[in-house]
């Protein structure tokens, strides 16, 4: 897709990260504990039930359209039988101004 | 110098026989005589090595011993580095805290093989008694490192307050296993008994057969660990014990526990298809 990366290996990361942590002030990303399968029982999960996996795509790109279009060439290829949910993180804001709603990435053709 | 210092049974021993002064770091500048004198207490009379063993050999960081040692406890207790071989069956407290080297033993082990090892391999062809691994009596911590791998079964109570290292059993282990264990992982291959993790803080049981999980671990998911398929394959290059293949790419159910500490530890349990 022109315009856009995936900054990590791959191009997937793991449970996915959250800005910040609960306990240590330094520390700028933690695991990002609501949405990580194996620690369900000892945080507030806000993951359904049969999820055992959360797999999160980072994007960097240089323009919101560009963004929009590699979101939406994404989840295409990502719905396959087994996959429970598909969203976005917005951080409540931590991470940036830009905000993609998926319901309007998807519309937008 | 020697290649090796072989110790040979003189005659069978039938009496509890004290032998902890025995390690290869300490045989590796000792002559042969001086090997012969270690001190050996059979209850409280002080003996010498050379009155149960021919020695041969001397000043070197090998050790063989050949006949059956059944009754010999204590045996590589402290071992720091060098090479203890044991073809034969061994008492109790083989290996007792040792910090390196490699103890192999080609038979069965009595109880508290590896009793608070700090580091090195203690490797046990046959089968081994209760609290292998575990807590000396009063400490607040078993093995702080180091490798146990039992191709045998095991009794009750085994890794006891592990905090650091591998324990690995090839066959079944007894109930209590890894009770109240700080860190570190204990894998078995055959069936866990009663109340594996019990008051657990941290840690990890690999639990490759049948398992009762305790009330007190609750259910996260099912997944494919990838650190399990890394553990397993090292095991295999390292010690020869094979796994099944699906256990490598399987998946398996992480409970988190023992939730009556509150503990942050985990039982890894292999799905069977």
């Amino acid at each position: 897709m022109p315009g856009v990366i995936l900054p990590f290996p791959g191009g997937v990361v793991r449970s996915g990260s959250k800005v910040g942590a609960r306990h240590y002030k330094g520390m700028i990303a933690s695991t990002n504990d609501a949405y990580c399968p194996t620690v369900r029982p000892r945080t507030k999960s806000e993951l359904p039930d049969g999820v055992n996996a959360v797999l999160e795509i980072v994007l960097d790109g240089l323009d919101a359209p560009s963004i929009s279009r590699a979101m939406r060439a994404g989840i295409d290829a990502a719905c396959r039988p087994g996959v429970k949910a598909i969203g976005a993180g917005n951080y409540g804001g931590k991470l940036g101004p830009y905000h993609f709603h998926l319901r309007q990435v998807m519309a937008d053709e | 110098m020697s290649d090796l210092v072989r110790l040979t049974l003189r005659a069978a021993i039938d009496q509890p026989v004290e032998l902890d002064g025995l390690t290869p770091d300490r045989t590796s500048n000792m002559s042969g005589r001086d090997i012969a004198t270690l001190p050996v207490f059979v209850g409280s009379r002080r003996a010498a090595l050379g009155d149960f063993f021919t020695v041969e050999g001397e000043r070197s960081d090998r050790v063989h011993i050949d006949g059956d040692l059944r009754n010999v406890d204590g045996l590589g207790a402290g071992t720091a580095g060098g090479e203890l071989l044991i073809h034969g069956n061994i008492g109790n407290r083989i290996g007792a805290g040792m910090r390196g080297g490699w103890i192999d033993v080609r038979g069965d082990a009595g109880d508290e093989a590896g009793l608070g090892m700090q580091g090195g391999a203690l490797r046990i062809t046959g089968d081994a008694g209760a609290r292998l691994g575990a807590a000396a009596a009063g400490a607040s911590k078993g093995v702080t490192g180091g490798e146990i791998v039992v191709n045998g079964t095991v009794g009750v109570d085994a890794a006891a307050r592990l905090r650091r290292g591998l324990v690995v059993v090839g066959g079944d282990v007894g109930a209590d296993a890894a009770r109240a264990i700080i860190a570190g992982t204990l894998v078995v291959f055959g069936q866990t008994g009663a109340n594996p993790g019990r008051g657990s803080k941290r840690g990890s049981i690999v639990a490759l057969g049948e398992i009762d999980i305790p009330s007190t671990y609750e259910y996260a998911c099912t997944y494919q660990p990838t650190y399990v398929r890394l553990l397993l394959t090292y095991l295999y290059r390292r010690y020869g014990l094979a796994s099944p293949e699906a256990t490598l790419d399987g998946a398996y159910a992480r409970y988190c526990g023992d939730t009556g500490v509150p503990g942050k530890g985990e039982i890894l349990k292999f799905q069977q298809v």
